[in-house]
């Protein structure tokens, strides 16, 4: 309880130091964690591999081009995001000054996940210390790897007292929460974002929570089902399907369905080889309790691809069901695995249905060469972002908010959004202490004529 | 769960995507228009009622401010709607990149009794706007106008989507154990806390407008005369019940002096020589507000003011002087015509004693001198700001109305309110064809995708040189 306390209480201390608010400070605390990025890529890379299997160019391209990407988005643009937006203003107002100021929230809390361990603590971080936060960071334990040498990193790179790191499991984490922050972002699953918002009402902190749900994929019959089966393909399998926004199911029409198990199954012997286990490419399940969990998925489940499990090495192959019931386990939670349900639907207006009856996923896919169709779904639909005949794509372009809606999260970030979100936007307005004479048409004794003016 | 049919029946109604398209959103707007011009008597006379709001605050506060919101809304609508198209990289440029408004659903807006129109009018209007369904919880203690709220909103507003729940602690509790998509709330940070957990067992998204006590620092260097005028206006409209307004005053005890004869001359401006017989000064909601703030009057010394009367709960302007940060005036947010002098020594002191308190909904900063002025701003952290005036930044609609930490999370009014009741999705719509641009990304990975991809989707930083 005390070293959670006197962590934050330095971090707190710090930020009121008043050091962590000039933007020249700002760009050299990013520019540093770029340094950090690129020197020790190598020992990034290998602490991804040890904890999810990731290889060299897969980790680099998800976990390290991303940050960097983001750390250069940062550093360019954060004059103009930090500068005061001057508003328009009215009659009243003409002679002042109108704008929305931008400034720090304070101490925020940044809480990763085990699927992206390295890119879901610095995404945050860039944007919380672009915003001139003090910054506590909370990597997933369980990716116990990942989280050591970030505890070990930053230190080494970034401000100790702003921007210390927190290890630790449930018990460290409960007992962080119990501190006030100015804000607190959360990646993780539904249940502990309940938690974790309940802790945060108790200090009226804002929250933005990432969380999850089952992203559904719907399949038009009007498509073209190799590109969209290679597309989908990349994006379910990819992290061994430990992905947020990885399509978790696909809805199509029954006469398609083989045609798009075919076609899966040639792009995964295209990406992964005849004998998927030994590719490079292809990841391991993060611990043996999810491995569990997953395998369970598979009970009573029409196999038409895949299905082989080594519970020694986390290994689950990739895995297609079809004629899946709506009712089955592997339709009720997140699947988060490299298993693919499919469950059939007679038309859009099904799909559609079937989607809105249950909780608002992270992401929502639609393949179909049919434009009408298509903005249909987007318009009859709800979710925290979609792409149309892609996956995942979405989360890459910095300009759209990344976040979830109900069930699967609040806030959003990502570029500007990330600013923004660990920003205080403050209405600002500066008047004369002269100009009386306007004012007298507002104080009493007042006639209502008056107010016509 | 007494709540649980009507929630049903809003949520069907949602469902059924009527409140989507623009013409009823359009019209729903219009209706509430027409509800303040109809009812327009009806407002003042219970907002009289409820706590003597003067018919020139209340048309004010309640039907002009709310109208400008309204108007803003319908007049800017259209553009609001749209989609908003984003920077694409490389790889996307014959794709399209926009972020969606999608309304959440079923809203809940719980409003106070100080403003009792405006504060659930004014986040109706974004809820409806943004193409929500929405239940309106009207606070019990301003009990004619909630009364006049329940009985004549359904004429105007679709009953199917908009619903009116009256009640107290207890209704409103059961209300919150409802889902809804969002909760907008308006009251203290106490309830706020209340109901933010509430919130996150269905994980509800919300806006919090709380408050606290708003801080009005005066320099040495002003004009007495309008400081007093602009100070006086805000701390004692609506007799002081004003989530924003100026709660105490620091300030030099040479200050303090030249202050006191120029309120004093202040008041009598506007409320004559004896406030209580003028009809442009308002009375305390309740018996227990008025004990609340009565107790309060021992703190420091009276300077102006001071008298009361419990029948017509009636509180005189008044100004103590002298008040010490101990006493009860300055242990919890005043809400009264009741304006405490904290004398401090220089402006760094000023900024010390308030950066050492909880951040408030609204701070004030009085100065001829600008530099003052952007000091104070620049040091002190608030929900918002107004420099040499009171209340006057809530009355732009281009500005942004919301608290941080204690005096709230979110903002509203304008285009911010509408953007509150939506849900931003980011939403990409590729081309189908272009597959091999697709290539360097999928496995078997090689050092040489990795390259095409890293120079596809790299961000240069401007100075180096690059193909784009």
């Amino acid at each position: 309880m005390e070293r959670m306390q006197q962590i934050v209480g330095r971090a707190r201390a710090a930020f009121k130091s008043g050091r962590s608010r000039p933007l020249e400070f700002r760009i050299q605390q990013l520019k540093a964690l770029e340094r950090m990025v690129q020197e020790k890529e190598k020992e990034i890379l290998a602490a991804l591999k040890a904890d999810l299997n990731k290889c060299g160019p897969n980790a680099y391209s998800h976990e390290i081009l991303g940050v960097l990407r983001e750390l250069d988005l940062a550093m360019e643009k954060l004059p103009s995001w930090a500068a005061p937006q001057p508003v328009k203003k009215n009659l009243l107002t003409m002679r002042d000054e109108a704008y929305i100021g931008y400034e720090p929230l304070g101490v925020v809390l940044v809480i990763g996940a085990w699927n992206y361990p390295f890119v879901l603590v610095m995404q945050p971080l860039i944007g919380a210390i672009a915003a001139g936060n003090a910054v506590v960071v909370k990597p997933s334990e369980v990716s116990e790897n990942t989280a050591r040498l970030v505890a070990e990193l930053l230190p080494q790179y970034l401000d100790k007292e702003l921007y210390p790191v927190v290890t630790g499991g449930v018990p460290e984490t409960t007992e962080l929460l119990t501190q006030r922050f100015d804000h607190v972002l959360y990646t993780g699953n539904s249940t502990v974002g309940r938690t974790v918002m309940a802790a945060a009402a108790k200090h009226l902190t804002p929250v933005t929570l990432e969380l999850g749900g089952k992203s559904p994929c719907y399949i038009d019959k009007d498509c073209d089902l190799a590109v969209a089966c290679r597309r989908i393909t990349w994006g379910k399998y990819m992290n061994c399907g430990q992905t947020c926004i990885a399509p978790d199911y696909i809805l199509c029409d029954p006469s398609i369905q083989s045609k798009v198990v075919e076609n899966i199954k040639a792009t995964l012997k295209e990406f992964y080889g005849e004998d998927v286990k030994s590719s490079p490419d292809y990841e391991r399940i993060i611990n043996q309790r999810h491995f569990r969990r997953v395998k369970s998925l598979l009970e009573g489940q029409k196999i038409a691809h895949g299905g082989e499990t080594d519970e020694a090495s986390c290994f689950i192959a990739p895995t297609i069901l079809t004629d899946v019931s709506p009712e089955s386990k592997v339709m009720e939670e997140e699947i988060f695995g490299p298993v693919l349900p499919i469950v059939t639907v007679r038309s859009v207006e099904e799909a559609i249905e079937f989607i809105n009856s249950r909780e608002k996923p992270l992401a929502l896919y639609v393949f179909s060469n049919n434009k009408q169709l298509i903005r249909r779904v987007i318009a009859e639909t709800s979710s925290g972002g979609m792409t149309a005949n892609d996956v995942l794509m979405h989360s890459v372009l910095p300009d759209l908010p990344f976040g979830g809606v109900g069930h699967s999260g609040m806030g959003a970030y990502h570029g500007k959004h990330s600013f923004e979100t660990f920003s205080h936007r403050r209405a600002c307005l500066i008047k004369d202490l002269r100009w009386e004479a306007v004012n007298k048409l507002r104080y009493p004794p007042g006639s209502l004529e008056m107010l016509h003016l | 769960n007494p709540y649980g049919g009507l929630v049903s029946h809003l949520r069907a109604s949602w469902l059924s995507g009527k409140t989507r398209p623009m013409e009823y959103r359009v019209a729903q707007l219009e209706a509430l228009g027409r509800f303040l011009d109809d009812k327009k008597q009806e407002i003042l006379e219970a907002t009289e009622l409820d706590m003597g709001k003067p018919s020139f605050e209340a048309f004010f506060s309640e039907i002009l401010l709310c109208k400008n919101e309204l108007n803003v809304t319908l007049n800017n609508l259209c553009h609001w709607m749209k989609d908003e198209h984003v920077d694409k990289n490389l790889v996307m440029q014959l794709d399209s990149a926009f972020i969606r408004k999608d309304p959440y659903g079923v809203v809940l807006i719980i409003a106070p009794w100080n403003y009792p129109i405006h504060l659930f009018l004014v986040p109706l209007i974004g809820a409806i706007a943004a193409g929500n369904c929405a239940i309106i919880k009207p606070s019990e203690i301003s009990k004619n106008t909630e009364r006049l709220i329940a009985e004549t909103l359904g004429c105007y507003l679709d009953s199917d989507c908009f619903a009116v729940v009256t009640g107290g602690v207890p209704e409103t509790t059961r209300l919150l154990e409802n889902k809804f998509d969002y909760i907008f709330f308006t009251g203290s940070p106490s309830v706020g806390r209340i109901v933010m957990t509430a919130a996150a067992k269905h994980l509800t998204p919300l806006t919090l407008e709380l408050g606290g006590k708003n801080p009005c620092y005066v320099s040495d260097t002003c004009d007495v005369t309008n400081v007093a005028r602009r100070v006086a206006w805000g701390r004692f409209f609506n007799a002081g019940q004003t989530c924003i307004a100026p709660d105490y005053l620091l300030c030099t005890i040479e200050m303090q002096e030249k202050l006191m004869p120029a309120l004093r001359q202040a008041i009598t401006e506007f409320f004559g020589p004896n406030p209580q017989e003028s009809p442009d000064f308002g009375r305390i909601v309740s018996d227990k507000q008025f004990q609340r703030l009565r107790a309060l009057l021992g703190s420091g010394r009276v300077a102006i003011g001071g008298q009361t009367d419990e029948a017509e709960r009636y509180i005189a302007p008044t100004v103590l002087a002298d008040v010490l940060p101990s006493d009860p005036a300055m242990q919890e947010e005043i809400f009264g015509p009741i304006l405490p002098i904290v004398v401090i020594a220089n402006m760094d002191e000023a900024i010390d004693f308030i950066n050492a308190r909880p951040r408030p909904l609204a701070l004030y900063a009085f100065s001829c001198d600008s530099k003052i002025v952007n000091q104070v701003l620049e040091r002190t952290s608030s929900g918002g700001f107004c420099g040499n005036d009171t209340l006057m930044h809530v009355t732009l609609t281009s500005l942004p109305f919301g608290g941080i930490g204690n005096s709230g999370l979110g903002k509203y009014h304008g285009k911010f309110t509408f953007d509150t009741f939506s849900h931003h999705r980011g939403c990409l719509h590729r081309n189908m064809g272009l597959e091999t641009l697709n290539t360097p990304r999928y496995p078997p990975y090689t050092q040489q995708k990795l390259g095409l991809l890293t120079s596809t989707f790299e961000v240069k930083r401007r100075g180096t040189c690059t193909l784009l």
